[in-house]
């Protein structure tokens, strides 16, 4: 399966979020083919997930493999990484095979991912690119396991939406987000129990706030922040997959009065033009209740006319 | 009378009035005025109060079809309409990413103003780039299959298909005891 599109239409981290809730496994190519602000980021990007989790980057304009990264930074030999480059691992990545082998330390392929994750921070950057997402299993036998990079993995993994969280924390440029900035009166809800990481102070305030029932202009009287900042933060949050926005739902009064009294009329409206409309139904609304044979003959109405 | 109220909403462009259109046996009292706004990228008319279209029954049963508007400076009429009917299909046009998102946050307003049961009708499915259905379900925030409304692929120029979703909403509202004795 295959999920495509632009970047301009669909966002990076409505992608990276869509994958992450999905558990996708498989592979995303990103080109980039606007970066105003730094055109080192245009190119062909690789991106590989492993149930949600990213697991490698493969920069295919700037390729630079892991072993060379590893070489380059002196922590094998010459000798070894050559030996390595024609290796059929055993379906492992080949950070593990080399900490297994105590060739390389934790510390060492924890340095090495962050450097390949670095590269997708970037990506946050970017306006303009289209994306293409091949869904493809890491446990199948098929053939297209074949294409599954072990030798550009340490091992190492992060949730797609974590990465979201923290890229958008280091955010600079947010009119690429500009219209998916939460509506000021639309409230938080949450959407997990706990969030899954640790969250900045201005995060864990909206998250505590995330009831429902306050707007974020409110929110953001209430904790003395500028309202922009806190659509901000609400955004990271929703695309973290911890919140979404919701409209407030006011319960009381006149407004409800008069909307009632509107959807009335405009449903007489409607069926008065039917020619039916009987003096009880007028007095009918939202509480009308309907008889199950009546639901019935209404399925098989449509069974037999459009069948 | 018996009447069933049936919503139709969803973004701009997702086949609302296509819908009501394809199945109603009088011609769609609408509210259709010209585009004006990024909309007219889209399409050259858009509905601006709601659509209504009818089947008849019997003298006793009738269907009335409801579509809403899809642009969000028209939320007022879904304030209006969707509380009052007894189930509504959420169209998406699956071909047009750059909606989901705006789905997505309609899809929250209207379950945030009613507990209206409702179904997922995907629209668009046959063009090129049309996501499948679990994607979809995703980008709208329906995570849990085991809780999400049901989806359907609908074609909404057909009155065949526009039927099996519309039993499909009325299979549902038999599911659940909401408004129904």
């Amino acid at each position: 399966m295959t999920i495509s599109g632009f970047l301009e239409s669909f966002s990076f981290p409505e992608l990276l979020r869509l994958i992450d809730l999905g558990s996708k496994s498989g592979r995303l190519i990103l080109q980039v083919r606007s970066a105003p602000n730094n055109s080192e980021l245009l190119g062909l990007y690789h991106i590989w997930f492993r149930e949600g989790r990213l697991v490698t980057v493969i920069n295919r304009s700037n390729y630079q493999s892991l072993i060379a990264q590893i070489e380059s930074r002196g922590w094998l030999s010459q000798f070894i990484s050559q030996k390595l480059k024609h290796l059929c691992l055993p379906e492992i990545p080949l950070g593990s095979y080399l900490e297994e082998k105590k060739l390389l330390t934790e510390q060492q392929l924890d340095s090495l991912f962050q450097t390949q994750t670095a590269q997708v921070y970037q990506l946050f950057e970017v306006p303009v690119g289209c994306f293409l997402f091949h869904e493809i299993s890491f446990q199948s036998n098929s053939d297209k396991k074949r294409r599954i990079p072990w030798l550009e993995m340490t091992g190492k993994s992060i949730r797609a939406i974590e990465i979201s969280l923290n890229a958008l924390r280091l955010q600079q440029n947010w009119d690429i987000f500009a219209d998916q900035l939460p509506e000021s009166s639309y409230a938080l809800t949450k959407l997990v129990g706990q969030p899954y990481c640790k969250l900045i102070p201005l995060e864990w305030q909206l998250w505590e706030l995330a009831n429902g029932q306050i707007s974020l202009k409110a929110i953001a009287g209430k904790i003395n922040q500028p309202l922009l900042k806190v659509q901000k933060a609400a955004l990271s949050l929703i695309m973290a997959g911890l919140v979404d926005e919701m409209p407030i739902v006011y319960t009381p009064s006149s407004t409800k009065y008069t909307s009632d009294r509107v959807s009335r009329s405009l449903m007489q409206i409607s069926s008065s033009n039917t020619v039916l409309t009987t003096t009880k139904n007028r007095q009918r609304h939202q509480t009308d209740r309907l008889n199950i044979s009546f639901l019935k003959a209404v399925v098989n109405f449509l069974r037999s006319k459009f069948g | 009378m018996e009447i069933l109220k049936i919503g139709i909403t969803g973004t701009v462009g997702a086949g609302k009035t296509t819908f009501v259109r394809a199945i109603s046996e009088i011609e769609v009292v609408d509210t259709e005025r010209v585009a004006r706004d990024e909309t007219a990228l889209i399409k050259t008319t858009t509905t601006v109060a709601f659509d209504f279209g009818r089947l008849t029954l019997n003298s006793g049963q009738i269907l009335h079809l409801y579509g809403t508007p899809g642009q969000f400076r028209f939320d007022f009429m879904w304030d209006i309409l969707i509380p009052n009917v007894h189930g509504y299909v959420f169209l998406v046009d699956t071909s047009r990413p750059q909606n989901f998102r705006a789905s997505r946050r309609l899809l929250n307003y209207m379950k945030q103003k009613t507990q209206t049961p409702l179904i997922i009708g995907l629209t668009h499915t046959d063009c090129q780039g049309a996501w499948q259905p679990e994607d979809i379900a995703l980008t709208l925030g329906l995570v849990d299959s085991n809780t999400r409304p049901p989806i359907i692929k609908v074609n909404a120029t057909n009155s065949h298909s526009v039927a099996q979703c519309l039993i499909l909403l009325v299979e549902q509202l038999l599911k659940t005891d909401f408004n129904v004795i």
